[in-house]
């Protein structure tokens, strides 16, 4: 095993100050996304840019920081399709190439993304399921509107 | 695949009603028996969890005859547990755990075919789901 082998993805990538970079223009991107940005109405951009680094630092073999639900868990109660997915894959891809040149790394990258769309997509708004009383099912169509549950 | 599908399908679909129980076997087995495993789920409600893995074997074995269609989902399994820090270097005690939990789940009919056939099974399990995770993160070769 040659040194670089036993480097991480997080150290090859640059490090937290690579992910934060690309995370910044991908939500910044995803709260100007007619399609996307309906699904973000009540969270706060600093708060999921910080938790979407934290999560690839520890995923990437960066230190352990992120301490929150999985993906699977957070997006069980929202109706995301295949398509919603891969818009937000297109633009995750988009961000990732302003800063990062080397093809490999970012086909290491995306793949972790692509990993959780066969756990977060769903076919039917009946495979939906809210944690408790107060949540409610989330589902919205490709233009942005709501779709009753 | 280096297993009887065909053996490993029929005697799932023999036992079926023992089968929707793996997933209870499983994480109790892993948290009785492997010291410090639970702690790894810290981050999970345990009953999605169940159901997370009752789905995946399920899925696995229905469709074994889509050898594509299982090493995709099983090298994603494999980057996702990355995620939630389920690194190849516990790939052992996970490969013990699945062991004892197919041995519970068809104890009235496990024999040394069955033994060996449910071995290879969990052999490709695992090497898949190790494949997805060192492509991402060969740092983790051991």
């Amino acid at each position: 095993m040659n040194d670089n082998s036993k480097k991480s993805l997080f150290e090859k990538l640059g490090g937290r100050e690579t992910l934060d970079k690309v995370h910044k223009k991908f939500y910044d991107d995803i709260y100007a996304d007619p399609t996307l940005k309906v699904w973000f109405e009540e969270i706060d951009q600093k708060h999921i840019e910080k938790q979407q680094s934290d999560f690839m630092q520890k995923a990437m073999g960066g230190s352990s920081i992120y301490f929150g639900r999985t993906p699977g868990m957070a997006h069980r109660h929202m109706f995301i399709t295949e398509e919603h997915f891969q818009r937000r894959h297109d633009l995750l891809k988009e961000a990732i190439g302003e800063f990062v040149k080397d093809e490999q790394l970012i086909t290491q990258w995306l793949k972790i993304d692509a990993s959780f769309k066969g756990i977060i997509c769903k076919q039917n708004i009946d495979d939906c399921e809210v944690a408790n009383q107060s949540q409610q099912i989330l589902a919205f169509d490709l233009e942005g509107k709501k779709i009753a549950s | 695949m280096n297993f009887d599908k065909k053996y490993l399908k029929k005697t799932w679909n023999e036992n079926l009603e023992q089968a929707d129980l793996i997933a209870e076997y499983f994480y109790d087995i892993l948290f009785h028996e492997f010291e410090g495993t639970e702690e790894l789920f810290n981050n999970t409600e345990i009953h999605f969890q169940k159901m997370e893995f009752q789905k995946a074997i399920t899925n696995i074995i229905n469709n074994l005859d889509d050898p594509d269609k299982v090493e995709t989902y099983l090298k994603e399994s494999g980057i996702r547990h990355i995620c939630y820090g389920i690194v190849p270097k516990y790939y052992k005690t996970v490969e013990s755990a699945l062991f004892k939990t197919f041995e519970q789940v068809f104890k009235d009919c496990w024999s040394q075919k069955m033994k060996e056939q449910w071995q290879l099974f969990i052999n490709f399990i695992l090497e898949t789901m190790k494949k997805g995770a060192l492509e991402i993160r060969p740092d983790l070769s051991e």
